[in-house]
């Protein structure tokens, strides 16, 4: 049954100025909605060009339900192509990363491509002529998304040929990846060989808030940070890292509430910046000397200075410029979402740096994080939970004034202000309800 | 170089120690570790690299330790209700010893319940142990699961 398709305002209840109903979470009917209308037509997340460094290389992902290969062309540019044949639909590619050669050649009846998608080569080819083959979509060869766009290494791509340009989408957000890849002195990130990934059974949009709730760690966390400091005094300068890392998740309500954040249009933000829990992490000898000799002093201690706790880039991306994390939403259904995290080595510094993110990786967000535990597990019972009778709304009242609902972007010192949730709902429904879409449809 | 430890002692050491675990007997588990020991579940399946490629988890004794005491801790949320694990154990192979350390793998079928859900996961294990004061220690505890680089779900205790 269609409850929510053709009923605008039927949408429109479900985000209040500071509440959000149930059924945006666990209704699949929403979820088709959101990959309709928010995940074909925002930029979403593909992967890093140095995960494809040499012609012919690839890597596949799924994008909102399409399967997409990102690979190097024969002229070094990054292609985002359906990995669908254009004859039968079969996979041109079946492996997560591989190299095709010089051209593309799907495994069921050999039509053959360019790295570009071109189509060069049918079998029986004499079979085709006088059918009106050239017309045909088969003929156009391997579909593309609506937009491809690298940027500063990172790709993202747009599925729908509708929607808003990379640079307008994305705007003052972008400094998060400008940050990340002038950590390097080369300017450019080297992607650390894997993810880690983990599947978690809740809404992509619970991990996607809990990434800008500040309030949760004192108390969710607490098991770990608390051991985290009993133990860290067993071990006395056995590992810093871990220590300087974990420790952090013990900081009070008051240290969030002057990191500062800034919300910014269609739902990006940026929590901490001021400082956040990454901040006080340890000079590395040497680094910060060879960044001002390739960026100069100013700009090099700007790159250093910003380190906020997470930026998210809706709704699919959410950046740590230190220690170099890239988490990855892939959300397959109302109730169960892919999580990979990318450690990046930042190119021509020390290694410690891809070292610190990879930790980082393991102690926070891996299958086996302690800290990730009682996420997911939350995050789980909330998916279960909020079906009870009863109250159908998520609160995300704290600190509300209906001023902000006149800006599209703000800045303001508390992180405790769930100002920038609200954010990304008010974004969410702009999407879901944007009469651009309807009239398409018409 | 040489490995003097017999073949039923490097077997009998890992039924041991999968049934410590079983048995939630942490703190013997703990003992078994040598000072320098690391638990280790990389990504990959033919992942050589510990420092410079994602692993899932790399667990030096201290970061063991945190896990273990934590596992005790009144608001560890994610463990209630308990969790409780299983290690099926197949029989275990001596290997060649590796850098002057005894080796011994295993493939093993683990079992993770909680509250009416159960999770599968089938791994092989490798254990390089040293020789110390008439006791074999864990210098390394390798386990490569067999989806190592799929999506996995939490994963609570140690496999």
């Amino acid at each position: 049954m269609s409850r929510y398709r053709d009923d605008r305002n039927a949408l429109l209840g479900l985000v209040a100025d500071n509440q959000i109903h149930r059924d945006a979470y666990l209704s699949e009917e929403i979820f088709e909605i959101e990959r309709e209308r928010l995940f074909a037509r925002s930029w979403l997340y593909v992967g890093h060009e140095s995960q494809v460094p040499a012609m012919g290389e690839y890597i596949t992902v799924d994008l909102a339900g399409s399967p997409v290969m990102m690979l190097r062309d024969a002229d070094g540019s990054i292609r985002v192509l359906m990995n669908r044949c254009a004859h039968k639909g079969a996979r041109i590619v079946s492996e997560g990363r591989g190299n095709s050669g010089r051209v593309l050649r799907c495994p069921y009846h050999a039509w053959t491509y360019k790295l570009d998608g071109a189509l060069i080569a049918v079998p029986l080819k004499a079979g085709y002529e006088n059918t009106g083959f050239r017309q045909s979509p088969a003929a156009q060869g391997l579909s593309a998304p609506g937009g491809v766009e690298v940027y500063r290494g990172f790709v993202f791509a747009r599925l729908s040929h509708e929607g808003p340009s990379f640079r307008e989408y994305f705007g003052d957000v972008l400094q998060a990846l400008d940050n990340m890849a002038d950590r390097s002195p080369e300017g450019a990130l080297q992607v650390a060989g894997s993810s880690i990934r983990s599947v978690i059974r809740c809404n992509w949009k619970f991990y996607l808030e809990n990434i800008n709730d500040t309030v949760h760690p004192i108390s969710t966390h607490e098991s770990a940070s608390a051991t985290a400091r009993k133990v860290g005094a067993e071990f006395v300068e056995s590992m810093p890292t871990v220590m300087e890392q974990l420790l952090p998740f013990g900081a009070g309500y008051d240290f969030y509430s002057k990191m500062g954040a800034q919300t910014l249009p269609n739902g990006h933000s940026i929590l901490g910046t001021e400082f956040s829990i990454h901040t006080d992490y340890s000079d590395v000898p040497g680094y910060k000397e060879s960044l001002e000799q390739a960026h100069g002093v100013e700009r090099a201690s700007q790159v250093l200075a910003y380190s906020p706790q997470n930026v998210v880039l809706y709704p699919s991306l959410a950046v740590k410029g230190s220690p170099q994390i890239l988490r990855v939403l892939r959300p397959l259904s109302a109730n169960l979402t892919q999580l990979e995290v990318w450690a990046f080595q930042p190119k021509g510094a020390p290694k410690l740096l891809l070292e610190r993110g990879l930790t980082y990786s393991r102690l926070v967000f891996s299958p086996m994080s302690v800290v990730a535990h009682d996420d997911v597990h939350l995050f789980e019972s909330q998916q279960k939970a909020l079906a009870a009778s009863g109250n159908p709304w998520v609160n995300l009242q704290r600190q509300f004034d209906p001023a902000e609902l006149e800006h599209g972007a703000n800045a303001f010192d508390d992180g405790n202000n769930e100002l920038i949730l609200r954010n990304q709902y008010r974004a969410w429904l702009a999407m879901l309800t944007d009469a651009r879409i309807e009239e398409e449809a018409a | 170089m040489e490995c003097l430890v017999s073949t039923d002692r490097l077997i009998d050491f890992v039924y041991l120690e999968n049934r410590l675990l079983d048995e939630c007997r942490y703190a013997e588990w703990y003992e078994l570790f040598a000072d320098d020991g690391v638990y280790w579940v990389p990504t990959q399946p033919e992942q050589t690299d510990k420092e410079g490629e994602a692993s899932i988890a790399l667990e030096s004794k201290l970061l063991l330790k945190l896990r273990i005491t934590r596992l005790a801790h009144e608001r560890a949320h994610s463990l209630q209700p308990r969790v409780r694990s299983l290690h099926v154990v197949q029989q275990p192979v001596v290997g060649e010893p590796v850098d002057g350390l005894a080796s011994v793998s295993c493939n093993l079928a683990y079992f993770e319940y909680q509250n009416g859900n159960q999770i599968v996961l089938a791994a092989q294990v490798r254990y390089l142990l040293r020789e110390s004061v008439d006791a074999l220690r864990i210098v390394e505890k390798r386990v490569q699961l067999l989806g190592s680089d799929g999506y996995l779900p939490a994963i609570q205790l140690f496999i």
